[in-house]
């Protein structure tokens, strides 16, 4: 019975899963009762044999991060292709960062830099890194829930989660405007592509009311008799069955019930961190979000900026809280670094200058806090962006979407750190080594969190669209594993 | 010398007309389209703002004079060969004969090596006799019914200026929509899967984008059609029997009472109009009901939430905001109660000026401040535009330039918004109490950002104003977007409310009516909108005569053949109720506040009232014109809220352990502990009733679903009653069932 829930049936359609659910749950055979049959549910997913029990932290400057203010700041090179923030030496002899990442710069061992990193596409959508471009157009994160479950069964924390700034401020209203912002996230970052709504990510962005509403506030048995009579009640969703219409409600119904079954409200609790720690992430200083707001004083008119936040800090933080407390993709979203230097949005001088500083403050002090706490081999960290940007124009300090290279950062998770891998042309537009492409991210995600060389004798170890996307993709960033 | 000839291009040679090789080849009519289908110009090679390598070339090709001057002059002319023409480093680089970091895009036998060559062979002109100005580009055929697995060959006719028209296939770009289900290549064929759908295929050249529509039948017989009661199911039923589509058969009275209340009045329906109109049986009972929802208030207030929403109603952080907030609602609420025809609804928004206490409408331009900001909205709002990626640079996929942007923005080139906060204002005039709107003496000049030039109002795809200098020119802009000819205002708006009701816009989404989106069913949208305009813009009208035809009707339960069809309104589209109003249905249910029309959330001026509820379901932020501000889908936060939350169960009656208290780690003490929630007025009215439960359980079926339970229905939840014992807490069992149950949760 347990293969109900497995993903034999989830890979059917809801509705196959649900009329099992139903005459199962309804009947409770053989003592099986709905509470062992709803618990299995999680324990079921197969790729837990597999699993390395690591979690990956992807954060992503959406907007398209300059790949020469970054890693990349070719300081030899003349005034409008070098870094115009110049640059740091890092504690690496031989390597220089972005003159705005100096904390970064001291602790460059404990990360590894690919230079000849490129997204390949030149617009504003960051589907094609977050899905390496495989036949499902799952995001790496949808796709790790669907191997493992869509909530971890030991902890209850959903695998899958999107951090942004309302996550940690959820009374922050920003403009509906602009690269990046809210909805932009609802339906790029969320959506599963071909997997569904059981897949996609949670975002959470109620503060104080979500944490209360995610301690089950009944006796256990009360809410399983409660979850039985409510499929006895709701004949309507049985004659829609064939429809798929309630396929959503079905997955997120099933998904809270998972969740619920486990105290899981600490983990989205911020302020049970000790306050020096809070301190010691919180970007806020960096600049005042409000100025850039609609109405503020140097808005402008330049809607990018509009939906910037100082809240980097508090959402690495947490970001670290849910990896700690069992989630296991959690991507984190920086919003508003397009930089044309035009109506819409600053040049890249003006823009790195405010934003670069948050990125460094914040990922060191990440690193150093998962460092601290001996999580450096079980989190992989990757900050990278959609695409990165064209030479600067002399006169706007504006430049264009370029896709041929891309920022590329990895920390941790046991991979091979303090490394540059590939290098770029002069003018750090194109590589000049072996290019990698978010093809080539997804193998060295899924290689780094499971052992996809076992998936390849054995493909039934994992879901088998699973197992396709494993054992079709592209080579992985071979010198991380070196 | 053997000559490979590679498939493709024996396929180009093949597919293309003689003619194509025997013409001349224009610079712009030619060998900017064939840069641009070659990959030349694209943002990331020569198209970016720097060029690539030294060589630039303007983005898409949009801006032919500066390519010619890139071409020609640049590199000291070598680029092109005159004399040798095979030895022009544009044909080396393009062929990867000479190392081209693009690698070699074409070969010395394509068609586009012929184009190339042929243009420099005769001298490189910048005009040559093929360079007529293009007007316009039609992709044949213009609609098409493509059999499930098959395909279709579509060519690309552009029409110039000067009468001729030329075969453009060779040089045109292809997209097709939805790209599940159908694929198109570089000739242009079209192949479509096995899904019965509607949809395009785009095709561009030059600035020019037109779109093939294609329908892929489902091919089921179509019988039993119910009775057509207006030019809405005739139009309709056209498309299920051109496609091969079955409907689903009319919904039953009350279910029809439930879905058109919601609709209109944005409220479900209470326990005595369930019964009265189950009762009813006169012949005209449907229309009674829909006349006597839109002649209430609460239809004004409902959709006053969707137009206050995109009109961007919203408070910020301070409570200055509240009255002039609190104003344009009121003033929305009376144009919709008194049915004040579109049109002038929206010039009266469109020409505001003065103090917002005294024209609320104020309020529109206090939120927006910048011209561009006003020209974008109202090209969303009220024409179905996007128009602000034309604010940097040519769409690729639409038809708007720099300059249709900045002609539309030169509208607002004199509205000065001018606001009470004195920061923004150092060191000019005094600034007013209120957001004020005055006209500038003069406008401010409006420039095209590459040319200099500067621009005179003017409508998208409209002739320019001779001037702005001479009054508001405003009024001129809302002339224009209300004139019946206007090719966008009355089809936006009729396709907007469509979807309200159908829950699926002709054009999807139905904000962006652009040339290359297509309807699903241009006929019907055309009518709609005829029929709008033919009514003087009577907003009631066309709500009425949606919700009356029998397409309207239809039950949302699918039979053999429909239950995939997303498209064609085959069988009555199913949506979760919006914030608001599941907000308000919950507390009909529970009984937790007093219900009066005033204390419904649907009723709320703007986004003041912090609600989580309404957050965690979608309830726009009044930040954007776009309606997809507001979010209709699930996620895991609605779930565990009506699980889970205190503020439900504590309704529903059940009594609760506290909840732990906040923690007091750290100097930002976040939260005062949450407010007891005291238990709605149901479960009370439940428990001590003196009434069978089968009385009990039918009170609590018209509450929540609006209608009758079955005697099963009754006798289970009789049986869970029987088998919990403790009557209150059965009954709160049952009450959280039937308010997490889809029946509840959905508009069906």
């Amino acid at each position: 019975m347990i293969s109900i829930f497995g993903n034999e049936s989830t890979r059917t359609c809801f509705g196959v899963n649900r009329r099992e659910f139903l005459r199962v749950g309804g009947l409770t055979l053989g003592g099986l009762t709905l509470s062992n049959l709803l618990s299995s549910h999680a324990a079921a997913s197969t790729g837990a044999s597999v699993f390395k029990d690591k979690s990956v932290v992807l954060l992503f400057l959406h907007g398209g991060a300059p790949q020469v203010e970054t890693f990349d700041p070719k300081p030899e090179q003349r005034e409008n292709i070098r870094s115009s923030t110049g640059h740091v030496q890092t504690n690496l002899p031989g390597v220089r960062i972005g003159g705005t990442f100096p904390k970064l710069a001291a602790m460059a061992d404990r990360f590894t830099i690919v230079r000849s990193f490129g997204s390949g596409f030149g617009d504003h959508d960051p589907r094609p890194v977050l899905t390496g471009g495989n036949r499902l157009r799952a995001p790496i994160g949808s796709l790790v829930s669907r191997t493992l479950g869509n909530v971890n069964p030991q902890t209850g924390l959903p695998s899958n989660i999107v951090v942004v700034p309302e996550s940690v401020r959820p009374e922050l209203v920003r403009a509906q405007e602009g690269v990046g912002q809210l909805n932009d996230v609802r339906t790029q970052y969320v959506p599963a592509g071909n997997l569904g709504s059981n897949d996609e990510a949670f975002l959470p962005t109620g503060g104080r009311a979500l944490i209360g509403s995610l301690q089950l506030r009944l006796e256990r048995n009360r809410f399983e008799d409660r979850r039985r009579l409510l499929a006895q009640v709701d004949t309507f969703r049985r004659r829609l069955d064939a429809t798929g219409d309630l396929a959503g409600l079905d997955a997120y119904q099933r998904q809270a019930h998972d969740v619920l079954l486990r105290d899981i409200a600490a983990a989205f609790d911020l302020n049970r961190e000790d306050q020096r720690l809070i301190d010691r992430y919180d970007t806020s200083r960096y600049f005042v979000m409000e100025n850039y707001q609609r109405g503020g004083p140097l808005f402008n008119g330049r809607i990018c900026q509009s939906i910037w936040t100082n809240l980097l800090g508090k959402q690495m933080l947490l970001a670290r809280r849910l990896c700690e407390a069992g989630s296991r993709f959690v991507t984190v979203v920086d919003s508003g670094w397009d930089m044309h230097g035009n109506a819409n949005s600053m040049g890249v001088p003006a823009g790195m200058q405010i934003l670069g500083p948050q990125v460094d403050h914040a990922v060191a002090a990440f690193l150093e806090d998962v460092h601290q706490r001996g999580l450096s081999d079980k989190i992989v960290l990757i900050v990278t962006s959609e695409m990165g940007r064209g030479q600067r124009n002399n006169t706007t300090g504006g430049s264009e979407h370029w896709g041929d290279l891309t920022p590329l950062l990895i920390a941790g998770g046991g991979l091979r750190m303090g490394q540059v891998i590939g290098e770029s042309d002069r003018a750090g537009q194109r590589p000049v080594t072996r290019r990698y492409r978010p093809e080539n991210l997804l193998t060295t995600v899924l290689q780094t969190m499971f052992d996809t060389s076992e998936v390849r004798v054995n493909p039934s170890l994992v879901p088998a669209e699973i197992a396709n996307v494993m054992n079709n993709g592209a080579p992985p960033i071979a010198e991380l594993f070196a | 010398m053997i000559i490979r000839l590679t498939l493709p291009s024996l396929a180009l040679a093949l597919l293309f007309p003689v003619g194509v090789f025997a013409q001349g080849s224009g610079f712009t009519n030619d060998v900017v389209p064939t840069l641009t289908r070659l990959g030349c110009n694209s943002g990331g090679c020569h198209g970016k703002a720097a060029g690539q390598n030294g060589f630039k070339l303007s983005l898409f090709g949009f801006e032919p004079e500066e390519d010619y001057e890139h071409l020609k002059r640049d590199a000291l002319g070598r680029r092109l060969n005159l004399t040798d023409p095979d030895q022009s480093l544009l044909l080396l680089k393009a062929t990867g004969s000479v190392p081209h970091g693009g690698g070699a895009l074409t070969h010395k036998n394509s068609t586009y090596y012929a184009i190339l060559h042929r243009w420099i062979s005769a001298g490189a002109l910048w005009k040559g006799d093929k360079d007529a100005g293009l007007a316009r580009i039609e992709v044949q055929p213009a609609a098409s019914t493509i059999q499930r697995g098959g395909s279709q060959k579509l060519a690309v006719m552009a029409y110039f200026a000067d009468g001729t028209q030329r075969d453009v296939t060779h040089l045109a770009q292809f997209k097709a929509d939805p790209p599940e289900a159908i694929s198109v290549d570089d000739t242009g064929l079209a192949s479509v899967g096995q899904q019965s759908v509607s949809g395009s295929v785009m095709a561009r050249y030059q600035d020019q984008v037109a779109v093939s529509r294609i329908v892929v039948p489902l091919g089921a017989k179509v019988a039993n059609l119910p009775p057509a009661r207006n030019f809405i199911d005739e139009l309709i039923f056209k498309q299920w029997k051109a496609i091969g589509l079955p409907p689903s058969p009319l919904c039953d009275d009350v279910t029809f009472l439930r879905r058109v209340t919601i609709d209109i009045a944005g409220r479900t329906p209470t326990p005595e109009e369930v019964e009265a109109f189950a009762k009813a049986k006169a012949e005209d009972r449907h229309e009674k009901l829909v006349d006597r929802l839109l002649a209430s208030e609460d239809y004004a207030y409902y959709f006053a939430n969707k137009w206050a929403a995109v009109l961007r109603n919203r408070r910020n952080s301070s409570n200055e905001d509240a009255k002039g907030t609190t104003l344009l609602h009121k003033w929305i609420v009376k144009s919709l109660h008194e049915n004040v025809p579109f049109n002038a609804f929206v010039r009266e928004i469109l020409t505001a000026t003065g103090e917002e206490g005294e024209t609320p409408q104020v309020v529109w331009y206090r939120e927006l401040r910048e011209s561009s900001g006003l020209a974008e909205d109202t090209a969303q709002l009220f024409l179905g535009q996007r128009v602000q990626c034309a604010k940097c640079h040519h769409h690729p996929t639409e038809r708007w330039s720099q300059r249709d942007y900045w002609s539309l923005t030169a509208f607002f080139a004199r509205t000065d918004v001018q606001l009470p906060n004195p920061k923004s204002n150092k060191g000019m005039p005094k600034a007013p109490k209120r957001p004020t709107v005055v006209l500038k003496f003069e406008a401010d000049p409006i420039t095209h950002p590459r040319t200099g030039e500067t621009l005179a109002p003017a409508g998208l795809g409209a002739k320019a104003l001779k001037s702005a200098e001479e009054g508001d020119s405003r009024a001129v802009l809302a002339d224009w977007i209300t004139d019946p000819k206007n090719p966008y205002f009355a089809r936006t708006l009729a396709n907007r409310y469509w979807k309200h009701f159908m829950g699926r816009g002709l054009v999807e989404p139905e904000d962006d009516m652009r040339a290359t989106n297509p309807p699903t069913n241009p006929e019907l949208l055309d009518a709609l909108a005829k029929h709008f305009i033919d009514s003087k813009y009577d907003l009631k009208a066309l709500v009425r005569v949606i919700c009356l035809s029998s397409t309207y009707r239809l039950s949302c339960e699918p039979n053999k053949d429909n239950a995939q069809d997303r498209q064609n309104y085959a069988r009555f589209t199913i949506r979760r109720l919006p914030a608001e109003v599941l907000l308000d249905a919950i507390n009909q249910v529970t009984l937790a506040k007093p219900m009066t029309p005033q204390s419904r959330t649907v009723r709320l001026p703007d986004n003041q009232s912090a609600s989580y509820f309404l957050k965690a379901f979608g309830r726009p932020e009044a930040a954007s014109a776009c309606e997809c501000d507001r979010s209709s889908t699930h996620n895991l936060a609605q779930m565990l809220h009506l699980f889970n939350s205190t503020e439900i169960l504590g309704q529903i009656g059940d009594v609760l352990k506290d909840e732990p208290p906040p923690p007091k780690v750290g100097k930002q003490s976040i939260a005062k502990p949450a407010p007891k929630v005291t238990a709605g007025a149901r479960i009370l009215k439940l428990a001590t009733d003196k009434r069978a439960h089968a009385e009990r359980i039918r009170e609590l079926y018209l509450a929540a679903f609006a209608r009758e339970p079955s005697t099963e229905e009754v006798a289970n939840l009789e049986a869970h009653i029987q088998q919990r014992g403790d009557v209150r807490a059965a009954y709160a069992d049952i009450l959280w069932a039937l308010l997490n149950s889809s029946e509840f949760m959905y508009n069906h």
